[in-house]
């Protein structure tokens, strides 16, 4: 390691003076292997923040999972209180016109955790697998799959809650699920498509505006109006009641035969 | 509960990933991770958080001190990576991502190999987002071995990982 070594190092992290750190930027304005070694002290850096996160794709242990659930007791029971009411949705006459599925997608990704949202700086990254679907085998995909409405799934530093489900105008399952980080505050709109899910819309706001970013009366007591646009153009049936929902959960997402 | 212990387990719950992430850059030991998260909870929870202390800081004090006295000689440190790398690949959409995935993957040896001297200030830094004047305080060092020493296990992994290409 060289005395260069240490000035980028700390550049990166913000610690030098700004006397110093315009000293640098002129060094690295000016020699390509300056800018080439602080590249190389970044991307070790993003490899030891991104190797932490891995951490967050694993299970808890149970004893954790049980203090979690302890402390978390309050966000549980609000939690059940907040399955979304489509009057409010039904408000909305507008029928959006734009299909955003890929960008919904897209940002539905940024917010499950892949490296974007409350941790060290990582390499941008894009889309899920299928470009605007969640796939069965994912830890999202699971929780639309196995979870039951005002039912919170924690994956990584989001919060996931499935609000509602509800059959679309061409007969497909869907749900309706908000989310909320302790950056971003969303909903998102997902149908069933085979044993994955296709994200259909999806709306997010800086969780500042709502508050604490894990208050959910209040974030889901504030309709985001492209949900309520997408929603009145596609449902054509109130919301399944907890029991058809559980029986449809139950029965893989099948109907089950009258 | 009351109102401050009510509040003070939702902000320890939030505080949860940024604990397992900052432990297990510490441990490297999957099978150690949610142990110590959990100590270091119940600790705060039985004793309370100072009021002049930041809560996350705090944590990963508690979660240090507990790494120090009773699991740094059990070197388990590497037992459970396979396992970890396993079950990473099963959960994330994020490692469906070729690069990122191989960029790991590099990287993983030289984690793996990283001195414990230069690991803790790159936790602390790097992981656990604190100030060299934070993490020198954290580690009774001064700022200027915090400096070296981020400098020089960030430099560890570059040189080992090869980013030359």
């Amino acid at each position: 390691m060289t005395d260069l070594d240490e000035r980028l190092s700390a550049y990166l992290d913000g610690e030098l003076a700004p006397e110093d750190a315009a000293e640098l930027e002129a060094l690295l304005a000016s020699d390509p292997a300056v800018m080439a070694r602080l590249e190389q002290l970044q991307m070790a850096n993003t490899a030891f923040a991104l190797d932490a996160q891995e951490v967050d794709a694993l299970p808890k242990s149970p004893g954790l999972k049980a203090l979690e659930q302890r402390l978390s007791g309050g966000v549980g029971s609000a939690a059940t209180d907040t399955v979304a009411d489509l009057s409010l949705w039904r408000r909305a006459r507008a029928v959006i016109v734009e299909h955003r599925a890929i960008a919904a997608a897209a940002l539905v990704a940024a917010i499950v955790g892949i490296g974007q949202i409350g941790g060290p700086s990582v390499p941008s990254q894009d889309g899920l697998p299928g470009h605007g679907v969640i796939l069965a085998d994912t830890a999202l995909g699971d929780a639309l799959t196995v979870s039951a409405s005002a039912e919170p799934v924690r994956i990584g530093e989001a919060v996931f809650t499935p609000q509602m489900t509800y059959a679309s105008a061409d007969d497909s399952y869907c749900r309706v699920t908000l989310m909320q980080t302790e950056a971003r505050t969303g909903q998102f709109v997902a149908c069933r498509d085979g044993e994955n899910w296709d994200v259909q819309v999806a709306a997010f706001r800086p969780a500042g505006e709502d508050g604490s970013a894990l208050d959910y009366q209040t974030a889901a007591s504030r309709p985001f109006p492209a949900i309520e646009q997408f929603l009145d153009a596609d449902s054509t049936s109130i919301p399944l009641s907890a029991e058809a929902e559980s029986a449809l959960i139950g029965n893989s997402w099948e109907k089950n035969p009258e | 509960m009351t109102d401050r212990t009510t509040d003070l387990g939702s902000r320890l719950v939030d505080e949860i990933p940024h604990l397992r992430r900052f432990c297990f850059s510490l441990t490297r030991s999957l099978a150690d991770v949610d142990d110590i998260v959990q100590i270091a909870i119940e600790k705060a929870l039985e004793k309370g958080v100072p009021d002049d202390v930041t809560l996350r800081a705090w944590l990963f004090r508690l979660c240090r001190n507990h790494w120090i006295d009773e699991m740094r000689k059990k070197k388990t440190r590497s037992e459970a990576v396979p396992a970890l790398m396993a079950a990473a690949n099963d959960a994330l959409p994020a490692e469906r991502v070729a690069g990122d995935k191989m960029l790991l993957k590099m990287a993983q040896a030289a984690l793996d190999n990283l001195p414990e001297k230069y690991r803790e200030p790159l936790a602390l830094v790097s992981v656990a987002g604190l100030s060299y004047k934070q993490a020198s305080d954290e580690l009774s060092v001064p700022i200027g071995t915090i400096m070296s020493r981020v400098a020089r296990g960030r430099a560890m992994i570059a040189d080992k990982v090869g980013y030359h290409d």
